[in-house]
């Protein structure tokens, strides 16, 4: 596997970073904010806080933050950071991505990465565009492509995954799906009106002490109601989401609200697998279910993409596998489960043609042989010996079979 | 008749005439059969359990039989093998499952007992695909079987370890069970001739059930007159078995060696037509052509509904494997998890402990087929197509005597060359499934040789309980290839 982190995703990201690749950067700074929190209480308590920042030269990229493109197999995954924040929040997930074969592409978006002046003039069309651009390079190359993405990166996934009906699936770590009140946009309009450039912005939400996530600390105003005008339009599209989903949940999320992940399993119509995510805060791909993150990710990737190759459309969801599972009274771990759903899929399209055939007027068989009504003198005679048949039980107790208790179980 | 006579230890009928004579000892088969067995056991994996104490006891009892100028039966001191899904008392039988390991049936199997009072001594439990769901024994829960013929294929399945002892010697004659083409498909694979006989034929009371109306016990043999001497013992009505036919049971040797001249021989086009090997058609032809020279009429015929065989196949095989399956759950017999604190936990833990991955495979197809709101669209559907699959043999019946087609669409494969994929490895079976949608009896003869020396078979199917034509035109093949 070749890493060409410069020449293929500089095309794709050449307004950012063209001639900044090699600047040295302090991060003396503590810990830094990630998405300016559009919810409400630390912003308020926070308000007075604001800046202002000149349009100046450009900065050199942030350490970490260079984007990071890997050539692998046929199958793609583009990886977007989230809004103020930088390639570097996605590089383990990317990383293991690539790890598994597959081909990733994980682009720096327009004005992060370096400062926040920098990203003031931006807005939702140039990030959207460089995760389009992104995506077609891998489309170009690739049988299958995924989306992968935190925070806004998830909001930019959803958003792929509505233009590109023929994506093979989106990872989404903590997506924004649940487009903030208008009384708030209305508060940072007035801000805005009273000459503020950017609020706040929270810091790095994460649990595991000394993981610290390379981003701005502040939360450009503009940019910021601009990215919620691209979240009403991804949320508007939801029930075009047909793909299946990997959505990751953090348990405790202190930026974006559990509420915007409800939405996109409740709206999407595909398979969505939500997986909670219970020692990790915001930032989840860098915090302490890190390892389980990414190994859902690349479990998900591989089963999803294996019948899409084939071309085998999945006829039973993952969902529709565990509740067939229960009904056959089958423990099937998540392995089993993808893997039953691919397979069942490809026998059940073969079964298809069944399905298709007129048989209004044939009447079913039963039996392969037409045989009525088979009875037997009533008489009595020797059944098996009771201590024989308890013999081979795996635990009999005074006569009777013993079983686990019945009482108050799940069904 | 010495040891070791290759390539096994003479037919059934000359064993038994041995016996019954004292021309040799049932011991002394028994012993050249056991020889042979601890040659290639460890190269092949034929049997899950190989019972030689039991056996000798047996043995001995025929011999003492014949000793006392009693007749022992028509298959005296005749070494058998049974498939591991038949019950027999006091030796485990596991259908190579984990979830039965150390079972020991209270009862013997019909089909069992018939065998040991006709003389037959079973030297052991031959291996199968889980619960008789495979076609290539890869699904053993133990070891695969080897082909004796070519060790890196599969021996078919679901009988291959039945199939196998007969390719290699180490049993004259065997039982397997045939639910999709468990008996005919590893027949073909292994070079040996297998019968699945009309549905009701042969009780099944012991019969270890994997899909009711479409399971079969049959026979293996060496000629197609050993695997009708052993029908003859097998066939007839039972009270135990309420689909066992009430249909008298002909003599099966009356026919075998019959003229075919005038006989009309079916020769259907969807059998013969895309996927299928060009050395399997070319050899299938030749058989037919045998055939045509000794007088038969061959007469092409049609049987429309053919492409519709295998999805309804396995609609109403997993549907009702689903239902027979769900007896495991660790409360009567067999295995049980340690760790479920709940029935319901109890239950499924041992099922996903117990089973291997293509029983669980079919358990929830059956389970979605049969599932609410999909009932109508699968199960009740395959079972009116079943009807227009059966209604194609009525119809062609009227025409011909006998059908002939190939038994596989091709030679026996590499062992792991299907597994990842449970679709090819059905098709396998796209030839034998229709007989038992239909319930007609069909057999697989060998019908000469791959380039690479591997067996090809033929199928010929007949009207239900016709069991004598098919062995007649199966004879009248074998004998001309032979010659």
């Amino acid at each position: 596997m070749d890493c060409v982190t410069t020449s293929s995703c500089s095309r794709l990201t050449s307004a950012v970073h063209s001639s900044l690749r090699n600047g040295n950067f302090s991060t003396s700074a503590p810990p830094l904010g990630l998405v300016g929190s559009w919810i409400g209480h630390y912003l308020l308590e926070n308000l007075p806080r604001t800046a202002r920042y000149d349009a100046r030269v450009p900065t050199p990229i942030l350490v970490g933050a260079e984007p990071f493109s890997v050539a692998g197999g046929p199958i793609g995954v583009v990886v977007l950071h989230g809004f103020t924040g930088t390639p570097q929040s996605m590089r383990p997930l990317a990383t293991a991505l690539a790890a598994a074969g597959f081909s990733v592409e994980l682009p720096l978006l327009p004005g992060h990465g370096t400062s926040v002046a920098d990203m003031v003039s931006t807005r939702w069309p140039d990030w959207s565009s460089v995760a389009e651009a992104a995506y077609g390079e891998l489309a170009g190359r690739c049988d299958r492509v995924f989306a992968a993405g935190l925070s806004m990166g998830g909001t930019l996934a959803i958003w792929l995954a509505e233009r590109h009906p023929d994506i093979a699936g989106i990872i989404a770590v903590n997506p924004l799906v649940d487009p903030p009140s208008s009384s708030f946009r209305d508060m940072l309009s007035g801000m805005l009106e009273e000459g503020a450039v950017s609020v706040p912005a929270i810091g790095s939400d994460i649990a595991m002490q000394g993981a610290p996530e390379s981003a701005y600390d502040a939360s450009p105003i503009e940019p910021m109601l601009s990215m919620f005008d691209g979240v009403d339009e991804i949320a508007a599209r939801l029930g075009e989401v047909r793909c299946p989903v990997l959505l990751l949940s953090s348990r405790t999320d202190h930026v974006v609200p559990s509420e915007s992940g409800d939405l996109l399993a409740a709206r999407a119509p595909g398979p969505v697998e939500r997986v909670w995510l219970e020692r990790s805060f915001h930032v989840a791909t860098l915090d302490h279910d890190a390892p389980e993150l990414e190994a859902r990710a690349v479990a998900f990737v591989n089963k999803v993409a294996v019948p899409a190759m084939s071309e085998t459309e999945r006829l039973i969801s993952p969902e529709e596998v565990r509740h067939v599972a229960r009904l056959a009274r089958l423990a099937l771990d998540d392995d089993e489960v993808g893997r039953y759903a691919v397979q069942l899929s490809a026998i059940l399209e073969h079964v298809d043609a069944v399905r298709r055939l007129d048989t209004a007027d044939v009447p079913p068989t039963a039996h392969p042989f037409p045989v009525e009504n088979v009875l037997r003198p009533d008489t009595e005679t020797l059944s098996l010996d009771r201590e024989t048949v308890l013999a081979q039980a795996p635990v009999a107790e005074d006569d009777r079979f013993r079983v686990p208790r019945i009482m108050g179980e799940a069904p | 008749m010495t040891a070791r006579q290759a390539p096994g230890i003479g037919s059934v009928a000359g064993i038994a005439a041995a016996v019954r004579s004292g021309e040799i000892s049932a011991r002394s088969v028994l012993q050249s059969s056991l020889e042979r067995v601890a040659d290639l056991e460890a190269d092949l994996h034929c049997f899950n359990a190989i019972t030689a104490e039991k056996a000798m006891a047996d043995a001995d009892a025929v011999d003492r039989l014949v000793g006392s100028g009693l007749d022992p039966g028509p298959l005296a001191g005749v070494p058998v093998a049974l498939k591991d899904n038949l019950c027999t008392e006091g030796i485990p039988t596991t259908c190579s499952s984990r979830i039965l390991a150390g079972w020991m049936p209270p009862y013997d199997a019909t089909v069992v007992s018939r065998l040991r009072c006709a003389g037959a001594v079973p030297v052991g439990k031959t291996n199968l695909d889980e619960f008789a769901m495979g076609s290539s024994n890869e699904n053993s829960g133990f070891h695969p079987v080897h082909n004796p013929r070519d060790r890196s294929r599969v021996p078919g399945g679901s009988s291959g370890g039945s199939a196998a002892v007969i390719a290699a010697g180490t049993a004259v004659a065997s039982i397997g069970s045939d639910t999709g083409g468990s008996i005919r498909q590893p027949a073909a694979f292994c070079g040996v001739v297998g019968l699945k006989p009309t549905y009701g034929r042969v009780s099944r009371y012991g019969l270890i059930a994997f899909a009711s109306s479409l399971d079969h016990v049959g026979p293996f043999g060496k000629s197609v007159k050993d695997t009708a001497l052993m029908l003859q013992q097998m066939a007839g009505r039972e009270p135990l078995d309420s689909t066992s036919a009430d249909v008298p049971v002909p003599n099966y040797l009356d026919q075998i060696g019959q003229p075919v001249r005038g006989l009309r021989i079916g020769v259907p086009e969807e059998y013969f037509g895309e996927g299928l090997d060009p050395e399997v058609r070319s050899a299938v032809e030749a058989g037919i052509q045998e055939l045509a020279k000794a007088g038969c009429e061959i007469v092409p015929i049609s049987l429309p509904y053919s492409k519709y065989a295998i999805p309804t196949y396995y609609v109403v095989a997993t549907a009702e494997a689903s239902s027979n399956l769900a007896r495991y759950d660790g409360v009567r017999y067999g295995v049980r998890a340690r760790e479920g604190k709940t029935l319901a936990e109890m239950y499924r833990r041992t099922r996903d402990a117990g089973f291997g991955a293509e029983v669980k495979r079919r358990i929830m197809l059956g389970t979605y087929v049969l599932s609410a709101g999909y009932y109508d669209a699968y199960y009740l559907k395959a079972q009116r197509v079943r009807r227009l699959l059966a209604s194609d043999f009525d119809r062609a019946f009227t025409k011909v005597d006998a059908i002939v087609t190939p038994t596989t669409p091709t030679p026996a494969f590499k062992l792991g060359e299907k597994m990842d994929d449970p679709l090819a490895m059905y098709l396998a079976d796209i030839f034998t499934v229709t007989a038992n949608l239909a319930g007609i009896p069909g057999m697989s003869i060998p019908c000469g040789k791959s380039r690479e020396g591997l067996p090809i078979g033929m199928q010929i199917l007949g009207k239900h309980f016709d069991e004598p034509m098919v062995l007649r035109v199966g004879h009248a093949v074998e004998h001309a290839m032979a010659g």
